[in-house]
């Protein structure tokens, strides 16, 4: 299965490290990644995710609890 | 007003009403330090012997009082050493601030001396942590830090400071009390009549708390429903002390060493009242075989808690509290006394031998002494799990223990934590002989500021815990966990200028903490016990926890 992940994040390369440590350690593949900054303070994150037999919200849930994680949902 | 940034750290504690710190100096905390000189009448800063052992007692500070542990360390391997007591703070989600200091920035990617990358190290065991840039930064940080520790799933926050911010200047300006964190929204009222009518047809409910419980202080409203719906509570490890054990409705430990009646009532259930706990495999045993015939209703306030190791039925994500009140509210007064009487007929009939020199003897005799108010802190091994079944503990945040991380060496420290924050009360430190010989340098600790601790020493001559698996386990092939008889306690005891006293049996006990007490002085009080002692019952791993091995 592949959904893609999109954040709004903090500016600073610490949530990228965040995020994909969670992504590695719950057992989640990635396809693609990608963060732009979009503001002075703020990026936009894209993770192109590929997973089996996983609950992306049991993820999502995670990812959301960071402070530097502003928004996050799958499409 | 403008201060330098050590200053500024030290007057946003102050802030934050911290009025203790735990830690130990080194190169790049220098400044810090310095201005700590000053601040003397504010702070009692207590220097430890190891880094882990002031992150321990800050823990041990945190969980006995509710407040936030507050700890200083020097950068790289003062940074290092702070690693296992965080991550012990933070598999039990106990609030901590940890400040490091780091090399100064101008250096910083140099691999300079003592630069240790220790936000990248501590990522997965914090619960947020910040390498600060700029002084301008730092006030809000800390308060950050403070409100990030303190709110929601409680947890450690490290925030590492480059020396050369320490001594640059920055405008402080005093706020007066901290913030209150993100509000969360209260448990939508639809789910919650599901979960009431689910409590009112029940007719063989379990309420499994755990530490968040505790953590949210939710003891009272707990005790509310429980009594009002007849449900019996079981306990994790890290919830002991949130229902009193005295009380008819406690059933008491539930897991791998749970006590037979509380494994098999949880098994026949037919609704778990999951609160503030976190489906464990220490507790579960396995996932599908936990109670099978239940439906399960979960509250609580990190929703990513909820599904993430056993599917619910009624997730209610949510302040505990708030929900335990609203659920009490709501429920039916019930009377559940068959279901409690046929509880109570699983219970195994023992016949402890009276003069037996066993934990459970053990333990009530000391508890008998020492008192029930005391502060029962362990260290982790066999002696953990006796404590756990045997200790009567009937309030909150009078069982310290190292549940998720299981540390072996947490608990010297965190009585030192534990004492300083609570110096009317009695500490009764728990130990086996191997997680004692991991941390007892804080013996100096403990000497330095006459801290009355008694340590209640497990002496088996063995890694218990890990020897009793490999007996039942790996055919009796007993491989490196024998202890020999290398370490003469008492002298050990007697060079830190503390008392100590052995005890073969119960008498010899019952006089040495009578001493103990008396003599309001750290005591080591080592009892001797057989190595072949088991922790019983124990489900083995894996396997579901009604599949109990209840002794040899
Ligand atoms: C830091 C650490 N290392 C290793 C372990 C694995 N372990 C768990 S219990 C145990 C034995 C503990 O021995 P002791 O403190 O003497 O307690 P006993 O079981 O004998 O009561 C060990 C080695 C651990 N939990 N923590
Ligand atoms: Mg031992």
């Amino acid at each position: 299965m592949e959904k893609l992940l999109v954040a709004k994040v903090s500016n600073e390369i610490d949530v990228l490290m965040r995020v994909s440590g969670i992504i590695r350690r719950k057992g989640f593949s990635m396809k693609s990644i990608h963060m732009e900054q979009a503001t002075e303070n703020q990026a936009n994150l894209k993770i192109m995710l590929s997973y089996q037999d996983k609950s992306v919200d049991q993820l999502m849930n995670q990812i959301k609890k960071y402070n530097d994680v502003y928004e996050v949902s799958i499409v | 007003m403008e201060y330098t940034g050590a200053e500024i750290v030290l007057n946003c504690l102050k802030e934050q009403g911290v009025n203790t710190i735990f830690g130990y100096p080194g190169g790049a905390v220098i400044p810090l330090y310095d201005a700590l000189f000053n601040y003397h009448q504010d702070f009692l800063h207590v220097l430890t012997c190891h880094e882990q052992g002031a992150v321990h007692a800050a823990d041990g500070y945190a969980r006995s009082t509710g407040k936030a542990g507050v700890c200083f360390a020097t950068s790289g391997p003062g940074a290092t050493n702070t690693v296992t007591g965080i991550a012990t703070a933070y598999m039990d989600s106990v609030p901590l601030v940890v400040f490091t200091g780091q090399v100064p920035q101008s250096l910083l990617g140099r691999d300079s001396f003592q630069e240790i990358d220790i936000t990248a190290v501590t990522f997965p065991i914090t619960k947020y942590n910040y390498l600060v840039k700029s002084i301008e930064d730092l006030p809000s940080i800390i308060r950050e830090a403070f409100r990030t520790a303190m709110s929601g799933r409680k947890g450690p926050v490290l925030i590492d400071i480059p020396k050369n911010i320490f001594t640059a200047k920055g405008e402080y300006i005093t706020i007066s009390m901290f913030t209150e964190g993100k509000k969360t929204a209260p448990v939508d009222d639809n789910l919650l009549w599901e979960a009431v009518k689910a409590i009112d047809v029940s007719k063989k409910p379990v309420i499994y708390a755990g530490g968040g419980v505790i953590h949210a202080g939710a003891e009272p409203e707990l005790w509310e429903l429980a009594k009002k719906a007849s449900i019996p509570v079981a306990n994790t490890l890290m919830s002991l002390g949130c229902f009193p054990m005295n009380h008819p409705l406690s059933l008491g430990l539930v897991g791998m060493h749970g006590h037979k009646e509380t494994n098999l009532a949880v098994t026949e259930s037919d609704l778990i009242i999951a609160v503030g706990a976190r489906f464990s495999d220490r507790v579960i045993g396995t996932k599908d075989k936990f109670a099978p015939g239940a439906r399960i209703i979960h509250i609580d306030i990190d929703g990513s808690e909820i599904g993430k190791n056993k599917e619910v039925d009624f997730p209610l994500e949510g302040n505990v509290k708030d929900t335990l009140k609203a659920l009490a509210d709501k429920v039916c007064e019930k009377d559940r006394s068959r279901w409690l009487s046929s509880i109570r007929s699983l219970a195994p009939k023992v016949k402890q031998q009276p003069d037996a020199f066993s934990p459970a003897n053990i333990l009530a005799l000391a508890q008998r002494i020492v008192g029930t108010d005391s502060i029962i802190v362990t260290e982790v091994g066999q002696h953990q799990m006796w404590a756990a079944q045997y200790c009567r503990v009937d309030s909150p945040r009078r069982f310290l223990t190292s549940g998720g991380l299981g540390t072996m060496g947490y608990g010297l420290g965190a009585s030192i934590g534990a004492q300083i924050a609570n110096p009317d009360k009695k500490v009764l430190h728990i130990a086996g002989d191997g997680s004692f010989r991991m941390n007892c340098n804080e013996l100096a600790t403990v000497s330095k500021y006459r801290l009355p601790i008694i340590t209640l020493l497990f002496n088996n001559g063995s890694l218990g815990m890990v020897r009793q698996w490999q007996d039942l386990f790996q055919e009796k092939r007993y491989s490196q966990t024998d202890l020999t008889d290398d370490v003469d306690y008492m002298k050990l005891a007697s060079a830190y200028r503390l008392n100590g006293a052995k005890a073969e049996n119960l008498a010899q006990l019952r006089e040495a903490l009578f001493k103990a007490i008396s003599s309001e002085k750290a005591t080591i009080v080592e009892c001797m016990i057989d190595k072949e002692t088991g922790v019983y019952p124990i489900v083995p791993p894996g396997m579901p926890i009604d599949n109990m091995l209840t002794g040899r």
